[in-house]
């Protein structure tokens, strides 16, 4: 094991970058029998998330919304709301200040309402039942302004316009260029193009956004629905003008995170500031209801896709044009999808115009990445087409054009970058041998069983992205207690992703330890180390860095106080089996709880500390992630059933097993809701969302769930932690499109909007 | 949630007097998986002040037979019913349609009487805090005929409400000729429902207590189709229910019904007819389908539900 000093390729400057073992010999990574250090606490419901939180003398806090896309309030008055007996404190716009959440300007409440939902008012009672009723005792009077909900609508000049005088966020599209695709299209034998949709589309947490603030003196502690408590603790200090070690955050539990998590919750800013002036501790939690319009959304999207090609399958041009639905404020959408398009396959001319366009809907953000899984669930039906168009198999077809190879020049945009590996194509190929694929695959406008009324057809959509980037800043401490066990302490969240095991397990490989020896105590300001929060797939290289570094810390020291004992030098020991020993004769050696007995008596506490580097290295680590799909639609009732999914991921060296499997399954699960159920949908008379509950926005249920089967390739990163990557967010891309194609195979109609309900696939085959 | 006085009823009489003496503020709760929603969405421009609670009524989730018949007690739980081998050997629509409700967890909370006495599933009715004040509830016109209205009704908007019914259970009563007792009366239950608020006939002061099925002829075929987006945890798109007797050669009597098709689930009377007289083939399952529909006026975003429910009607006939 050695830290691994990295030259910047372009600076010149060397930093130390990352841990790896040239050699490994893993005894806990890994290792399927680990199981999550607090599954049984989740799946018996007595963790104790945010909302189980109740304090002496709480209050319970609630929002008012907007019922109007557009408006300006007149007037506002509390006062009834304020004389209702039970009610503390009640808060508008004129109270809170200016802190932005989200560009420009979507302060904590606003007088301006952009959309249905948009939060103007907060009160708190003593019960839920008396905040109700105090909002509905707040008396408004609004302005009605016209409003858009549609992004093409919103472009067009006569729009009616959020704010100021273009809806285009920065009022041009992010474009990206690779050579001419003029020049390419003129090349191509075959051009295929064609516009496609995808819908607003909601985390659905079962965890609603939820805050408990509690003030001691000036001191203020908050527990909240989250993805790091560094993040919510700089946001309510920032808002509240505070310096950051005056606001604690702890919270242990959290779940859903996707995203909207680890955006800007003014519900932990409201809960603080009613906290403060009613002068008791205050709970929000939001409703589910309230929950699918203030949170943040995955963007719906229009996406004109234009491909050429050759008579031989080889890709000449390709160019996308994506609108963008941002919701009324700022939030990075159409710069996310060029990513996609410029990774997964080769072709020398790519251009991509992104618009990200302000409409009055709810904001959308990050939802299981940014901008890839919508552009794959739409590029990888426009492939299946290119290839039909050229009578090629679809999997043959994207075997072919997917992009390979690996190293510095690898990458078709910046040559000067390390792609350290890129194997995607081999999760391909890995994939359809399990699946079966050219066995199954009959040809086009063939389905592969017909049976009365059902049809079977398949599918494949090819996938790769980046996650786990290595340049986020966090930190680790890792305390050792005098029976030879240890607490690793980061400041970040585990928001159901199986990360404080994860973390564990890396650390615990490190210092040679079982994985059941180290403790994760995560996620709270006053004992964890800095770090940014759970996100972009980013924990187990990160965090993994900084524990692994943390670890090593805490073996020199251990080795300073075992060295005297053994009669050697300190770089003569190493650790092991929960001991420490003398490399040359191993049989010389002390238990981990000698050596850490000795902190309390003799040398002071054992304290490994540890960070992961910040400084941005040149180079991608590419996942693959694509899926196989088998599909049967009954064409009377226009019901489809996903009978199989086969995914073959990278994710470079697997740490935690089972959490890894849990991570594809429960991707798998949720891109399947994707692509046949879910979309948030807006009344166009209103811009109210008519769906805001869990019975009519359909996410997949247990019986929706087809066989699964979940596999790896592990192509060791040379950048990551004992080779990892992260894991979470590659596989939610590319089932909605091999879903999407396999109904393509069964019936014969392609569908271009998601999701792919029965009235559109009846309308296809002309019987609606 | 609004605040209610709450009474638990322990004889159909004190729920009835209880019903009379808070006229209109009140409301009879039973498995309480559709009320409690709407009250704590605040769905209605007012709220109830009273609820009856009528779970506390001793002996009225009884599933038995006698010579009649089956005889079902309002408060039995869906999930009782979809696996009582007393409804599953004679009464087999009946156990689907229980069966195909929402989750394990609503089967175990859900009664048949109110997953016949439960309220649209209209997403402009339903909408927290009165945000449509629409025609069902008083208001001057349906929001959904102009809106979106891919889940609503295909045979136009009697009464001047496009929703459609909820209930699975519904038409599979339908089918089978049940009757539904009430603390009044004893009606059949395809003159139940009605197309306004609240979707059913009961009085102010009525209850339901009692669903009353007859014994079928022992050669009979009958079959509860569903067909929803998602397999568990949704309502229907379309359900139909189908009575045929007898199995075999050619028939005497049919019963077709539909649910989630209109805002009260309705008997397809032309198709039954069309039945009569003929061995059930394809062809004859299939326009006797196209005559169940052929009245059919859908909506712009609901046409597709045409098409599904006649899909449903052929498939249940040559199931």
């Amino acid at each position: 094991m050695s830290l691994v000093i990295r030259k910047d390729p372009e600076t010149g400057e060397e930093y130390p970058q990352s841990v790896r073992h040239s050699e490994p010999k893993l005894k806990v990574l890994g290792d399927p029998n680990i199981v999550r250090q607090d599954a049984h606490e989740r799946v018996t419901g007595k963790a104790k998330f945010a909302g189980d939180i109740i304090l002496p003398g709480m209050l319970y806090g609630k929002v008012l919304k907007s019922p109007y896309a557009h408006a300006k309030i007149k007037s506002i008055d509390t006062s009834k709301a304020e004389a209702l007996p039970g009610v503390k404190a009640v808060l508008t716009f004129k109270d809170v200040g200016t802190y932005v959440l989200r560009a420009p300007d979507h302060y904590i409440l606003s007088d301006v309402a952009r959309y249905v939902g948009d939060e103007i008012a907060a009160v708190a009672a003593v019960d839920e039942d008396t905040a109700e009723e105090a909002l509905s005792l707040i008396k408004v009077e609004y302005e009605k302004l016209p409003f858009v909900i549609d992004g093409e609508e919103a472009m067009k000049p006569d729009a009616p316009k959020i704010r100021g005088e273009s809806n285009v966020v920065g009022g041009k599209p992010v474009t990206f260029k690779r050579g001419d695709v003029d020049k390419g299209f003129a090349e191509a034998d075959t051009i295929v193009e064609d516009k496609y949709r995808t819908p607003l589309q909601q985390h659905a947490p079962i965890e609603s956004r939820t805050a408990v603030a509690f003030w001691e003196g000036d001191r203020l502690t908050v527990w909240g629905s989250n993805q790091g408590a560094y993040g919510w603790q700089s946001m309510i200090a920032d808002a509240l003008k505070m310096p950051r070690a005056m606001v604690r955050f702890t919270t242990r539990y959290s779940c859903v995170g996707f995203g909207d998590k680890g955006s800007a919750q003014r519900q932990g800013i409201l809960a603080a500031l009613l906290a403060k002036k009613a002068g008791a501790p205050v709970k929000i939690q939001t409703e589910v209801d309230t929950n699918f319009v203030v949170a943040v959304h995955r963007h719906p999207s229009i996406m004109t896709i234009k491909v050429g090609v050759k008579k031989d399958g080889t890709l000449t041009a390709i160019k996308v044009t994506n609108i963008c639905n941002n919701g009324a404020y700022t939030a990075v959408g159409a710069s996310g999808m060029d990513e996609l398009h410029r990774w997964v396959y080769k072709c020398p001319n790519l251009l991509t115009e992104g618009y990200d366009v302000y409409v009055n809907t709810p904001v959308s953000g990050a939802l299981r990445c940014v901008g890839h899984p919508y552009a794959s669930a739409m590029m990888e039906i426009h492939m299946d087409r290119v290839a039909e168009a050229l009578g090629m198999d679809p999997y043959e077809f994207r075997v072919k054009n997917g992009l390979t190879g690996q190293g510095v020049g690898a990458d078709q945009d910046f040559p000067k970058m390390d792609l350290s590996t890129n194997p995607h194509v081999d999760c391909l190929k890995k994939g359809a041998e399990i699946f079966k694929w050219k066995d199954k695959w009959k040809g086009w406008k063939t389905p592969v069983e017909v049976k009365g009324s059902k049809r079977r057809g398949i599918g494949v959509a090819a996938h790769t992205c980046r996650h786990g980037y290595l340049a986020n800043p966090m930190s680790a401490i890792i305390i050792a207690k005098d029976d030879g066990t240890f607490n690793l302490m980061v400041g970040t969240s585990d928001p159901g992703t199986g990360g404080n095991t994860a973390w564990s397990i890396m650390a615990a490989e490190e210092l040679g330890v079982p994985a059941t020896s180290v403790w994760c105590t995560s996620n709270d300001t006053d004992v964890c180390a800095e770090g940014v929060g759970a996100g972009g797939s980013r924990t187990v290289r990160a965090i993994g860095t900084a524990a692994i570094v943390a670890a090593v810390d805490v073996k020199k020291q251990l080795f300073t106080i075992a060295a005297p004992l053994l009669k050697v030098k300190p770089e003569e020991l190493d650790a092991g089996d929960s001991k420490i020993y003398v490399k040359a004769d191993p049989t010389k050696s002390l238990t981990m709880k000698e050596v850490c007995a000795r902190q309390s008596t003799v040398t002071g506490p054992i304290i490994g500390r540890g960070a992961n580097a910040t400084k941005k290295p040149n180079y991608h680590s590419r996942q693959g992630a694509p899926c196989f799909a088998e599909v049967e639609v009954d064409i009377e009732t226009g019901e489809a059933k996903v009978l199989n999914l086969v995914m073959v991921s990278d994710i470079g060296r697997i740490v935690f097993y089972k959490g890894a499997v849990n991570q594809v399954f429960g991707a798998e699960m949720e891109a399947l809701g994707r692509a046949l159920f879910e979309g948030q949908v807006l009344d166009k008379g209103t811009g109210a969302t008519l769906n805001p509950n869990f019975l009519d926005y359909k996410i997949a249920s247990i019986t929706d769930l087809p066989e699964q089967t979940v596999d790896f390739i592990e192509a060791i990163d040379p950048y990551g932690p004992y080779g990892a990557k992260g894991v979470g967010e590659p596989p939610d891309a590319a089932p909605q499109a091999a879903i999407a194609n396999a109904i393509y195979n069964a019936t014969g109609v392609r569908i271009n909007e998601y999701p792919i309900t029965p009235d559109k696939i009846l309308k296809a085959l002309g019987k609606a | 949630m609004k605040q209610f006085l709450h009474f638990n009823a322990k004889t159909i009489e004190e729920a009835v007097s209880l019903l009379d003496k808070y006229k209109g503020k009140a409301q009879i709760i039973a498995g309480g998986t559709d009320l409690l929603g709407q009250l704590k969405d605040r769905s209605l421009p007012t709220q109830p002040e009273v609820l009856v609670n009528i779970k506390t009524i001793p002996n009225l989730d009884y599933i038995k037979e006698d010579a009649e018949g089956l005889k079902v007690g309002a408060l039995a739980k869906l999930y009782d019913i979809a696996t009582s081998t007393v409804v599953q050997a004679k009464y087999g629509a009946l156990a689907q349609a229980a069966r195909a409700v929402g989750s394990n967890h609503l089967r175990h909370m859900g009664t048949i009487g109110g997953n016949l006495c439960q309220e649209t599933r209209c997403w402009y009715w339903r909408l927290p805090w009165n945000a449509f004040f629409c025609l069902r509830k008083g208001g001057a016109l349906c929001n959904a005929q102009l809106g979106d209205n891919r889940y609503h009704s295909i045979f136009g908007g009697p009464g001047g409400c496009y929703a459609a019914s909820p209930s699975d259970t519904a038409p599979a009563l339908m089918a089978l000729n049940a009757k539904a007792k009430t603390s009044e009366r004893t009606i059949p239950l395809t003159d139940f429902f009605k197309d306004t608020a609240p979707g059913h006939v009961l009085g102010p002061k009525e209850i339901l207590t009692e669903i009353q099925v007859p014994t079928p002829p022992a050669d009979n075929k009958q079959v509860f189709l569903k067909s929803a987006i998602r397999k568990a945890i949704d309502f229907a798109l379309v359900s139909a229910a189908v009575f045929i007797t007898p199995k075999t050669g050619a028939v005497t009597d049919a019963r077709i019904a539909l649910g989630a098709v209109g805002p009260k689930p309705i008997r397809a009377t032309d198709a039954e007819a069309a039945l009569k007289g003929k061995t059930v083939t394809a062809e004859v399952a299939e326009s006797a389908a196209a005559v169940a529909l052929a009245k059919a006026v859908a909506l712009p975003m609901s046409k597709y539900k045409t098409q599904i429910a006649k899909a449903l009607v052929k498939q249940a006939i040559l199931a």
